[in-house]
């Protein structure tokens, strides 16, 4: 019977009416509500009204329409109010004295600074070492407001504003006259969803208060009814990567977990989950996490990729490889894979296919320094220096400051005793990064020049030639 | 009945939530004996008529029970017995907002204190000579922003004005200034009840009564579990200066203080915190209380009277079972009684209010619940409804408390002894947490049968 309206029988006799249980009004009921509170208010009175931000302005005219009598204004706030004090934006509006309906919108922008993103769960949210400082005005506030303004506040909130100022401004929410839910259908709260879904490039481009902005409007979206479990998920995901992007591993973890909750074979949630908890190092959980990922999706080749390095990070060379090798058997170019392979082959002395491995990288992309750079290790490694030097050439040639091939470079001078191109070239490596003056120094490759006096001077520069 | 538009504005802005019922005004209804006897006529007043020495009183309720109404009420009673009574709610012009600080009371007091009672020449002298020592000392710390030109003032409670302003509006420096007033809190604690003893020229410091309200409204903040919050601090470790005034001083404090257990570790101090509960509806058995039932209508009913409807406020219901059920909801508490029955006039279109607009009123009301619990507190709650009792000290329960998920309510035994128990408010029931951690509650209690 839940949101059934109470029939009154022919008879008079009411059924049983179960009142623990919830009626919900319709939009319209509620609009007719609202029409009535304001119609019949006399002077001050606080309402709530929660909508998306799309609605307000059709709210807003729909009401003038209705109630032409009333002056209506609308007071925006389009960022936080830095001092907190809401009482002073309304004090210095014109024509104060006309107004009967005041609608206030974008307070939610004053308690962002201090959400501490929802890191965790929602408990962190309303967490009580701070107090959003225009709540904390509004709490003492109100018998201001009520003495020194007439006129119905109306302020426009989403879910997580109302929450949060039931909650953190108690005192403030108690005096309010009413409170009116237009939520969302849930056409609407799909397209939101569909708004908020980013690049994580992008998400990596942007600054920490922009991140904690989109994962602010996330939130407020997840506090909506009318959800999907899939959408749930996508929007977890979605504040998972920033807070990835925002170095925020644990907090991503977090969120990658509730994605997962609501879309248990999500694949790319398992996927990214394993990504944050390989950047903190905790590379096993990270191989399951891939494991589940491919579990759901075998083709995944990002999946196998990123598995591929965790193994390689715990030395698990041989796996790594398979896991490369996949990969590659799904996205044959897949040039990072083709490099990384090579690595995991180089480490366990596989020269040979090692450089064929990063030929195939070069293939695919043939400005891919990295891959010049290690090619040239792995021919250096085999004795084949002039190769080496070449492909440390094409290195610099797409990476001038790469320091690394500068200062392999050097090395294989130094080794030829050629003083005149090892010092020129190591003094490059310098240049870009004064470490490797004292690497110099007990590098055994510049055994055979170390007596000469400018090779000195480069090491110590107080040494007098 | 169609009615005018008059009449609705009278009716709805009659329930409004926001006005505390001046002293002697006829809405007023006696709820004290619903309410154990609580009556603070007899409770804080007469501790007050009686002591022989100056008190100092903490008075405790939960939000929109009745508090403010109730000191006005005081406030009448003592200045028609004589003493004089200087009253004053405390808001963001005294208090900083996000970090509110003991200094910023006394700060408050005293400038309330020498502005209400007006001071022979001379005496301002005393308070213009403890700011421009504060000044002094805090400009050799390097904080100028308080300068001695601008405090050329019209009224001797200026200098200390600006000084709680320069607090709240330079963050920066908050602590040094702060630092600083602590360091000379007590001479102007001399300075003040010098102040008063000459203010109040033949009569005794006992006859002058400060109330301090609003000071449940400071946000509770605290840094930890089991970290002293904000109140604790104030209230706790700063007890010496707060009851040094030299006249009776009663403030405000949130329910939940009452149930600090490092606040009740110093009755010997302040007086056991007198708490304002709810009206009683039902016994801890959960039988209704006729009587509770009675008071709260007559609450309605005096609204209805202001909007000059006289006759059955039965007749104003659809039916009798809406009208019970708005009052039961409420849970006993005033300003949610005013909530739900704004919210029914707000659905009803004509008189009388339908089933069903009290229904959406009690579901509105719910929702307000449903949004301030987390989901771990479930099973706390569940823990009440079925002990009646909180366990104090407890965080948790001090915090639901707080906003007023549990409420507090009082009755007199046959031994004439006051029962203090608590349930869970009556909309919390509704809710399904609650209902899915009560299943699991009997689920468990008849396993372990």
């Amino acid at each position: 019977m839940k949101g059934e309206p109470v029939e009154v029988s022919e008879m008079g006799a009411t059924t049983e009416i179960d009142w623990d249980a919830d009626v919900v009004a319709d939009p319209e009921e509620s609009y007719q509500s609202l029409v009535r509170s304001l119609q019949r208010t006399e002077g001050f009175s606080l309402f709530f009204v929660r909508c998306v931000p799309g609605d307000q302005a059709d709210l807003v005219q729909r009401l003038q329409a209705d109630l032409p009598a009333l002056l209506m204004q609308r007071l925006e706030l389009k960022e936080e109010l830095v001092d907190g004090n809401l009482y002073q934006r309304v004090a210095t509006l014109p024509n104060l004295q006309s107004i009967n309906v005041l609608f206030i919108s974008g307070l939610e922008k004053s308690l962002d600074p201090y959400v501490k993103s929802g890191y965790g769960g929602q408990g962190d949210y309303y967490k009580l070492d701070t107090v959003p400082r225009v709540l904390g005005h509004l709490n003492l506030q109100r018998e201001r407001f009520r003495d020194d303004f007439s006129f119905c506040f109306v302020f426009f909130l989403n879910a997580f504003g109302i929450k949060y100022i039931a909650r953190r401004a108690p005192d403030f929410f108690d005096w309010r006259s009413g409170i009116f839910e237009f939520v969302p259908d849930s056409e609407t709260v799909g397209k939101l969803t569909q708004e908020l879904q980013g690049d994580y490039d992008e998400y990596l481009a942007w600054s920490h208060t922009q991140r904690l902005d989109r994962i602010r409007d996330i939130q407020a979206i997840l506090e909506e009814d009318q959800q999907t479990p899939d959408q749930q998920a996508s929007l977890w995901i979605e504040k998972g990567n920033i807070l990835s992007a925002d170095r925020n591993y644990e907090a991503a973890i977090t969120s990658y977990d509730k994605a997962l909750e609501f879309k248990p074979d999500y694949h790319e949630a398992w996927n990214n989950r394993g990504n944050a908890l390989s950047d903190l190092g905790r590379k096993e959980e990270a191989i399951t996490s891939y494991d589940k990922a491919l579990e759901f999706k075998p083709d995944y080749h990002e999946a196998w990729y990123s598995r591929g390095n965790a193994l390689s990070a715990l030395g698990r060379k041989e796996e790594a490889i398979t896991s490369y090798d996949k990969a590659l058997e799904f996205k044959p170019d897949y040039h990072e894979a083709w490099n990384n392979r090579g690595n995991a082959l180089s480490a366990l002395g596989h020269k040979e296919e090692a450089i064929t491995s990063y030929d195939k990288a070069l293939e695919f992309k043939p400005d891919y320094h990295e891959a010049w750079y290690n090619c040239g290790n792995a021919l250096s490694a085999l004795g084949r220096k002039e190769e080496a030097i070449t492909s440390y050439d094409k290195a610099l040639e797409f990476k001038p400051d790469y320091h690394e091939a500068w200062y392999n470079k050097a090395c294989f001078y130094g080794l030829q005793k050629n003083v005149d191109l090892a010092i020129a070239t190591l003094q490059q490596a310098i240049n870009l990064d004064s470490e490797y003056r004292e690497m110099a120094k007990t590098d055994s490759d510049f055994d055979g020049i170390r007596q000469d006096d400018r090779f000195r001077s480069l090491l110590n520069p107080n040494f007098a030639s | 009945m169609t009615a005018s538009p008059d009449f609705w504005k009278k009716l709805y802005t009659a329930f409004d939530p926001f006005r505390p019922l001046p002293a002697n005004d006829p809405a007023w209804v006696d709820c004290a004996s619903v309410r154990g006897e609580e009556d603070i006529l007899a409770g804080l007043g007469l501790e007050i008529a009686r002591s022989e020495k100056v008190t100092c009183q903490l008075y405790a309720g939960h939000r929109g029970a009745g508090k403010s109404t109730e000191l006005l009420r005081l406030q009448d009673h003592l200045q028609r017995q004589g003493f004089r009574v200087v009253y004053f709610a405390a808001d963001d012009g005294d208090l900083e907002p996000e970090n509110t600080q003991y200094s910023d009371i006394l700060l408050a007091c005293a400038r309330q204190l020498i502005s209400k009672l007006r001071s022979q020449p001379g005496q301002d002298d005393k308070f213009r000579e403890w700011v421009n020592r504060l000044l002094r000392d805090l400009r050799d710390l390097g904080v100028t922003e308080l300068s001695l030109d601008e405090l050329s003032y019209e009224t001797p409670e200026t200098p200390l004005g600006k000084v709680s302003t320069t607090i709240k509006t330079n963050v920066s420096k908050q602590q040094v200034i702060r630092r600083q007033v602590e360091q000379q809190a007590e001479s102007l604690i001399d300075i003040l009840n010098d102040f008063i003893g000459s203010a109040l020229g033949d009569r005794k410091p006992q006859d002058l009564v400060l109330i301090v309200d609003n000071l449940d409204r400071i946000i509770e903040r605290s840094d930890g579990e089991n970290q002293p919050s904000n109140y604790e601090q104030i209230f706790v470790n700063h007890s010496d200066q707060l009851r040094a005034l030299n006249c009776h001083v009663i403030y405000t404090v949130p329910i939940s203080l009452a149930y600090s257990v490092h606040l009740t570790a110093m009755e010997e101090r302040y007086k056991p915190v007198e708490v304002l509960p709810m009206v009683m509806l039902k016994t801890p058995d959960g039988e209704i209380s006729e009587i509770g039932m009675a008071t709260l209508k007559e609450l309605i009913r005096q609204r209805f009277r202001f909007a000059h409807m006289e006759g059955e406020l039965e007749a104003a219901f659809e039916s009798i079972e809406a009208l019970n059920k708005l009052c039961e909801m409420s849970g006993g508490h005033v300003r949610n009684l005013m909530n739900l029955m704004k919210a029914a006039l707000q659905n009803t279109r004509e008189l009388p209010i339908s089933t069903r607009s009290v229904q959406r009123a009690i579901s509105e009301l719910r929702d307000t619940y449903r949004k301030v619990i987390d989901g771990h507190e479930w099973e706390a709650l569940v823990r009440v409804s079925q002990d009646k009792l909180i366990t104090e000290n407890d965080d948790q329960f001090r915090s639901l408390l707080f906003r007023r998920c549990i409420l507090e309510y009082r009755y007199i035994d046959g031994e004439g002894e006051v029962q203090v128990w608590h349930d869970v408010h009556p909309l919390v029931r509704g809710l399904d947490g609650f209902k899915r951690a009560l299943d699991r509650y009997e689920g468990g209690a008849s396993r372990s049968e």
